[in-house]
């Protein structure tokens, strides 16, 4: 169901658009995020993502991969990353707000990316209850008072779920060889 | 046992309440350091935990929005990239042009638009929007290029598959050429156009609007809405065709109109729209067994399920692969 990215990236080459249109959807948040711990702000990080994407589609005949899409991917994002940085003026502002933490190393970053994307998968196969109790807890941040009002279950119930939730997620990462 | 349970469920206190691998209460502590069982599978816990505060964080970038910054940029971007070829190629024609005048330059000369691919793989469908805002529902297994002709001022689609086209109305004929030199020409309307290379029969129903089916050579079909012209690939014929429109249409829904269709037939479709290869144990069967109905079914399993209740076939899947033979006749007494 899911296509490699390489196999999206060999279409794009033959200007199918769809799959860049694919190949955008599927890595434009992970790509933002992690160009934000360079960039350290947000709305530059997303602007460096999209320019990234601009420029692959415009330079896709010349693009050669040897390792993996993904890999090509993170590479490039963080060198325009560090483009951006060369500039004097958001050197310093990153610098202040990162302080002095390091930039985040590639394979420690494509290690937790696919740990991520395995995590993601996981969350999709949940049985709808515990998926919705889940999403309203850890992703709109609900209290655990507030979900128990929407979804008129008891928090013990709650609790229930996430808990059942989070055996459920081990076991299914532990299958995919996530750890 | 009970107790185990008991201090595993602190688990998901201990992660809503403090983070990290520390912990404040002793009880707890002590139970992650029992066993080193417990401590390997709380730190994975732990490392959940923190991926789905990292996922979640993650939503507020919207690719929606941000494609069409990028949707937008790179559209703008092939137009500037067009006229700046244009302009370098004027320059150097310029001696050319005095002699042979600014139309054959033009003719000759003007670049196209990029042309714009776009599939769908077998078992799946999509809708996608073309540049000229034409939109076109897309069946399993088709493919369409787009390409803005300039010299000829033409919207030229190369197809093959299905697919409900909704062609937005501009002054630039939209046509759409298939195999075997058939082509379709349109203004802006609507219509289904059915034409897989494997196929015996390339056909368009039109909904709306007005089409002319053309041959390879001169021959042509005007179409009204709710008609629908067909090519028969043995034959080299075009012929308008007696069909109700709306079965046409109704692959959409992922609905499927049986008019006493072969089994051989609707072996073929289903093929494309599950992603799944049909083979027949005996001979003609694909061909012996006709349906007349309507299948509308979540998976394929449930379509063979219906099929083998209405008549008289068995079968075996066997991954993506599906093996149909004739049920075994039982003994009369």
């Amino acid at each position: 169901m899911t296509k490699t990215d390489e196999i999206l990236l060999s279409r794009i080459k033959q200007d199918d658009y769809s799959s860049f249109n694919l190949l955008f959807f599927k890595h434009y948040a992970s790509l933002c995020s992690f160009v934000t711990t360079i960039v350290a702000d947000s709305t530059n990080a997303e602007d460096i993502v999209q320019d990234l994407f601009i420029k692959l589609w415009s330079d896709r005949k010349k693009i050669v991969v040897y390792k993996n899409t993904k890999h090509y991917l993170f590479r490039a994002a963080k060198n325009s990353a560090l483009n951006f940085l060369r500039t004097e003026k958001n050197r310093k502002k990153a610098i202040n707000r990162l302080e002095d933490a390091d930039f985040p190393q590639e394979t420690e970053d494509l290690t937790q990316e696919d740990f991520l994307q395995k995590l993601e998968n996981c969350i999709d196969q949940l049985p709808e209850r515990s998926k919705e109790v889940l999403l309203l807890s850890r992703f709109e941040k609900l209290k655990h008072k507030e979900i128990a009002e929407r979804l008129d279950i008891s928090i013990k119930t709650i609790k229930n779920q996430l808990w059942k939730s989070l055996k459920y997620l081990k076991s299914c990462l532990e299958v995919k060889s996530a750890f | 046992m009970k107790e185990k349970q008991k201090q595993e469920e602190h688990i998901i206190d201990h992660l809503q309440n403090e983070m990290g691998s520390g912990t404040t209460d002793p009880e707890f502590q002590h139970w992650i350091d029992s066993a080193s069982e417990n401590k390997k599978n709380f730190s994975k816990y732990v490392k959940i935990w923190e991926g789905i505060d990292i996922l979640a964080e993650r939503k507020k970038y919207k690719p929606e929005n941000a494609w069409e910054q990028v949707n937008y940029q790179i559209v703008k971007q092939t137009r500037i990239a067009s006229r700046f070829k244009i302009i370098f190629l004027y320059g150097a024609a310029a001696t050319l042009l005095i002699l042979l005048g600014f139309s054959f330059y033009f003719n000759w000369f003007a670049p196209d638009t990029e042309p714009l691919k776009l599939t769908t793989e077998l078992g799946s469908r999509s809708k996608v929007v073309l540049p000229d805002g034409t939109s076109v529902m897309l069946n399993a297994g088709s493919e369409l290029i787009y390409q803005f002709d300039r010299r000829k001022r033409t919207r030229n689609v190369q197809f093959s598959g299905e697919g409900y086209f909704e062609v937005e109305k501009n002054k630039a004929p939209f046509i759409v050429r298939m195999q075997e030199g058939l082509r379709l020409t349109v203004l802006g309307t609507k219509f289904n156009l059915s034409a897989y290379p494997d196929d015996a029969v390339i056909k368009t129903t039109l909904t709306e609007g007005k089409v002319e089916l053309h041959d390879s050579k001169t021959e042509l079909l005007v179409l009204t809405p709710g008609q629908t012209g067909s090519f028969d690939k043995n034959s080299g014929k075009l012929y308008y065709s007696a069909e109700e429109p709306r079965y046409n249409l109704s692959w959409m829904e992922k609905k499927l109109y049986m008019d006493n269709m072969s089994l051989k037939n609707v072996a073929r479709i289903l093929e494309r729209w599950y992603d799944v290869e049909i083979t027949f144990a005996g001979e003609n069967i694909g061909e012996n067994i006709h349906y007349t109905g309507v299948l509308q079914e979540k998976s394929i399993f449930d379509v063979f399920k219906a099929l083998n209740e209405i008549s008289k076939i068995d079968y075996t899947i066997n991954g993506r692969n599906i093996t149909v033979s004739q049920k075994n006749k039982l003994p009369m007494n």
